[in-house]
């Protein structure tokens, strides 16, 4: 699916594009709409305004009706003129069939309702003219019946009264009668009147009920006139008699016109209802077209709004659920990662500890091999040195050997000269004992002889026992002397023999002296070379130690960099906390990452994130070298016998 | 992140911790103080040699001097390490035994371990006496010196790996050491027993013995290797000063009195009386 390659920018923009679009949709619709209210606001307007003009109209038509002033005419030839004018102009901006014809229908009835009014002022100037002439003919009528015939008797009564003839008592008839009929006349006329004003053509029964009255008082008027036979009195009865019926004509043209004009006026109202009737309508139909325009908005834009808002919250969710997938993935691979790489880094921590330890090991064991050597160094030089001595001191031993041996040359011989000698006196030692011998026999002798010489002989024994004693003493001391002799023969035999066996070991001895000078000079050459090869392998071990000094400090460094490292692994693993905190919603491992091989949800990632975290914060007191939470025990000084047990 | 260090950085360490402690870093130990002390401008965000070279000159800088020397010194050390001395020990040490005895109301026998390092070879001279002593109501002293803090610490605690304590014999290591449980699992500790007897104490070599008492014997082993002639000497004559009469001397089995002069009697290679 194409959605999915897209950058997450690119779908939230799709996504608020759509939103937007639709957003732009309502508001395109509003400015339609908002733009038709606006004119069928202007119609309704001016629909309102036509009812005004006819109503102000109507009202100059009903002024006029009462003041019969002329301003009245023209204030409703001016409504007429505007209405006119402004359905003109309506039919100008309108194309709506209806519309037009309404109006046309409209403008006809104007047309009507001017014309209608004219006609109403027509009638009225007739109907004016035929009231002057009524109140002409009525003021003919009373005056002719008041002066002719009611004060006419009354004159004659007065001068009856002055003369004493009496008066034909038909007069009294006549006056009676003429009475009644102006009061009859006043009272036609007041109907009349009443009529006018009211405008209530009731009033005209009455009128002519009235009027039939006085034209039948005015022929009981000729009968009693006739009775008394006054012509004059009959000529005033004709004058009356013509002039009522030149009254109930003109009446009759005033009711006539009456009657047109309240045709008239019926029509005008009708005509008038009937524009309003159509302005309200079109107002109406204005009014509907709002109401439409404004139900068809808000209904489009219910419409286009839930659209808006279910294509907004589809959008929202395929958006979210996407990037939340995305994001869950990634999460997900970086949980993974980052544990991997804390894992990673912690063991290369370690490892790169161990490293470091065993290089520092290693260089303290080949600093203390390096020292030690140039210690052995310096005593093979002092070998060497003392070889160089000892050689001197053979070769001196040497010269002495040579010397002895000289001597010893001179010794055998004085040792032979003594052997010599010695077997010289050996005989003469014999010599001697045999003497011994001799003599201890004569001293046997002696003493036999003395016994025999009894008492006398005594003395004589003591002397021969002594001169045994001496002889014996004497073969003692020869036997011995022979023995030393003997001895010394041997000894200077021995001796001599030691001796040649000396001078042989002397030799061998200058031998072993040359030899052991020959050696003692190997080995103070030997010690010198040993001495030059320590060098070397001191200077190898030099070498050595450099590089396991520098091995050590590059393992102390990597040490200290993946301890870092293990510390941005930590960071990373809060980041990433951070992050499924952010995206929410899956915090108890649903969705992506537990479909795929049943990895650790994001909730336990994150509880083992915390609770790791928290460990960190509570646990044991960090120690300058417990790296990655590993306390080496050697470091620490442990205060609690339990932790150390008997075997 | 690598430091460079200058000859002139160099040749001012050198002779400042040759005169502080008489170890003698010549020319081949270029390398040795660059790569451990890297490790100290690194823990501190020292910028040079130069800098941290003034800083351990300052009052304040005194811990951190204190760690450089600790961490320019060597501590190769081993449990029973260079054995001939302790068949040596073993020989000898019944005779000194009957001789205090005999010579004393309160007898005790002294023995210094100078340059003790984490304290492997203090406790090996323990054991073994200790095994001698059984049966002899003599109370054995044993002194363990070093310059460095932190390998008198581990010392102190004389705790130990497997790795360590292989070379211990298994008896020895039955009878001497406690085996660790839970998180100290694979570590041994030196029981009480064998601690009480060893005391620990940061002593430079280059200083008079402070010490009243005079000692049987002084283990100074692969110690005066990183010392000069000169400093060799004054250090022999010292420990000579230091001994009993008849006292022992045992050095490193690659070092040797030879060219220096002493006043000590040879017994046998590396192996000295007074």
């Amino acid at each position: 699916m194409g959605f999915k390659n897209l950058t997450v920018g690119k779908r939230i923009a799709a996504g608020f594009g759509v939103v937007l679009l639709l957003f732009a949709c309502v508001v395109g619709l509003a400015i339609i709409n908002a733009n038709k209210v606006s004119t069928t606001m202007g119609l309704s307007g001016k629909a309102t305004q036509l009812v005004r003009y006819v109503m102000q109209a109507r009202e100059n038509e009903k002024g006029y009706a009462i003041e019969k002033n002329e301003r009245f005419i023209n204030g409703l030839d001016t409504s007429v003129t505007s209405a006119t004018k402004l359905l003109a102009d309506v039919k100008e901006s309108s194309s709506d069939d209806t519309l037009l014809a309404d109006i046309s229908q409209v403008e006809n009835l104007i047309k009507g309702y001017h014309a209608g009014f004219k006609q109403l002022v027509e009638n009225n100037k007739k109907s004016e003219a035929e009231t002057v002439k009524m109140s002409k003919i009525s003021d003919t009528i009373l005056s002719t019946l008041s002066n002719n015939i009611t004060k006419a008797i009354d004159i004659k009564q007065n001068m009856a009264f002055v003369t004493g003839q009496a008066v034909d008592p038909g007069y009294m008839e006549v006056a009676n009668i003429a009475d009644q009929i102006a009061m009859g006349f006043m009272e036609a006329r007041l109907n009349e009147t009443a009529f006018i004003m009211n405008n209530d053509e009731s009033f005209t029964k009455q009128f002519n009920k009235k009027f039939q009255f006085c034209g039948d008082r005015n022929k009981e008027l000729i009968i009693a006139i006739n009775v008394v036979k006054d012509q004059d009195m009959g000529k005033a009865h004709d004058i009356v008699e013509s002039q009522l019926a030149a009254y109930l004509t003109s009446f009759n043209n005033l009711l006539s016109l009456w009657r047109s004009n309240h045709q008239i006026s019926k029509q005008m109202l009708l005509d008038g209802d009937k524009v309003i009737e159509i302005a309200n309508k079109i107002e109406d139909g204005a009014k509907d077209d709002m109401v439409a325009a404004k139900n068809s908005l808000i209904n489009l834009t219910s419409v286009l709004f839930a659209a808006g808002i279910i294509a907004g919250i589809l959008l929202a969710f395929l958006i979210i659920r996407s990037i939340a997938k995305a994001l869950n993935r990634i999460i997900a691979h970086l949980t993974d990662g980052a544990d991997q790489v804390a894992a990673a880094s912690g063991e290369v921590s370690s490892a790169s500890q161990q490293l470091a330890e065993g290089a520092g090991e290693q260089a303290s064991s080949l600093e203390e091999t390096s020292s030690s050597l140039e210690e052995l160094a310096s005593m093979t030089r002092q070998n060497a040195d003392n070889a160089q001595q000892a050689d001197a001191l053979t070769n001196e031993a040497g010269k002495v050997v040579n010397d002895v041996n000289e001597k010893l040359k001179r010794m055998t011989e004085a040792v032979n000269e003594i052997s010599r000698n010695s077997e010289e006196t050996q005989k003469i030692i014999k010599t001697i004992d045999e003497i011994a011998f001799q003599t201890n026999l004569l001293a046997l002798n002696a003493a036999v002889e003395a016994a025999r010489a009894g008492e006398a002989g005594a003395g004589f024994a003591v002397v021969a026992e002594e001169v045994r004693n001496l002889a014996m003493r004497s073969a003692e001391a020869a036997k011995n002397t022979s023995d030393l002799i003997g001895n010394t023969v041997n000894s200077a035999k021995e001796g001599a023999r030691l001796n040649a066996e000396a001078n042989e070991a002397f030799k061998k001895n200058a031998e072993a002296v040359n030899k052991i000078s020959d050696l003692v000079s190997e080995i103070a050459a030997a010690s010198q070379e040993q001495s030059q090869g320590i060098n070397q392998i001191n200077n190898a071990v030099v070498e050595m130690d450099k590089v396991t000094q520098q091995t050590a400090a590059n393992a102390e460094e990597s040490a200290s960099a993946s301890e870092e490292m293990s510390a941005q692994a930590e960071g990373m693993k809060n980041l990433v906390t951070d992050l499924i905190t952010l995206v929410g919603g899956r915090s108890n491992g649903a969705g992506a990452h537990k479909r795929s091989n049943g990895r650790k949800g994001l909730g336990n990632i994150r509880k083992a994130l915390t609770a790791s975290r928290e460990k960190r914060e509570t646990g044991l007191p960090a120690h300058p070298k417990a790296r990655g939470g590993v306390i080496k025990p050697d470091e620490i000084i442990p205060m609690n016998e339990e932790e150390f047990k008997d075997f | 992140m690598t430091w460079e260090l200058r000859d002139h950085d160099f040749e001012q360490i050198r002779s400042f911790v040759y005169e502080l402690c008489g170890i003698n870093l010549h020319d081949g130990k270029r390398e040795l103080v660059k790569a451990r002390l890297s490790k100290r401008l690194r823990k501190g965000n020292f910028r040079s040699f130069a800098e941290y070279y003034e800083f351990v000159r300052t009052e304040e800088g005194t811990n951190e001097l204190i760690a450089m020397i600790d961490s320019l010194s060597t501590n190769l050390t081993n449990f029973f390490r260079e054995e001939k001395h302790f068949d040596t020990l073993r020989e000898i040490f019944p005779q000194m035994l009957e001789t205090a005895r005999v010579n004393s109301r309160k007898p005790e026998l002294k023995i210094w371990c100078a340059g003790c390092s984490t304290g492997e070879e203090a406790y090996s001279i323990a054991m073994t006496v200790n095994d001698m002593a059984d049966n002899h109501n003599v109370e054995l002293k044993i002194l363990a010196t070093d310059i460095s803090t932190r390998v008198l610490r581990t010392a102190v605690s004389g705790v130990y790996s497997q790795e360590r304590v292989k070379r211990i014999p298994s008896e020895m290591l039955k009878k001497y050491f406690q085996i660790g449980v839970g998180k100290w699992k694979g570590y041994y500790r030196a029981k009480n027993t064998l601690r009480e007897m060893v005391s620990f104490k940061r002593f430079n070599l280059m200083e008079n013995p402070p010490f009243n008492a005079l000692f049987n014997i002084i283990f100074c082993r692969n110690v005066m290797i990183y010392f000069d002639k000169e400093t060799q000497r004054g250090l022999v004559e010292r420990f000579y000063n230091c001994l009993k009469d008849d006292g022992w001397l045992f050095v490193g089995h690659s070092e040797s009195l030879t060219g220096l002069a002493h006043r000590f009697r040879y017994v046998e290679p590396s192996v000295y009386r007074k």
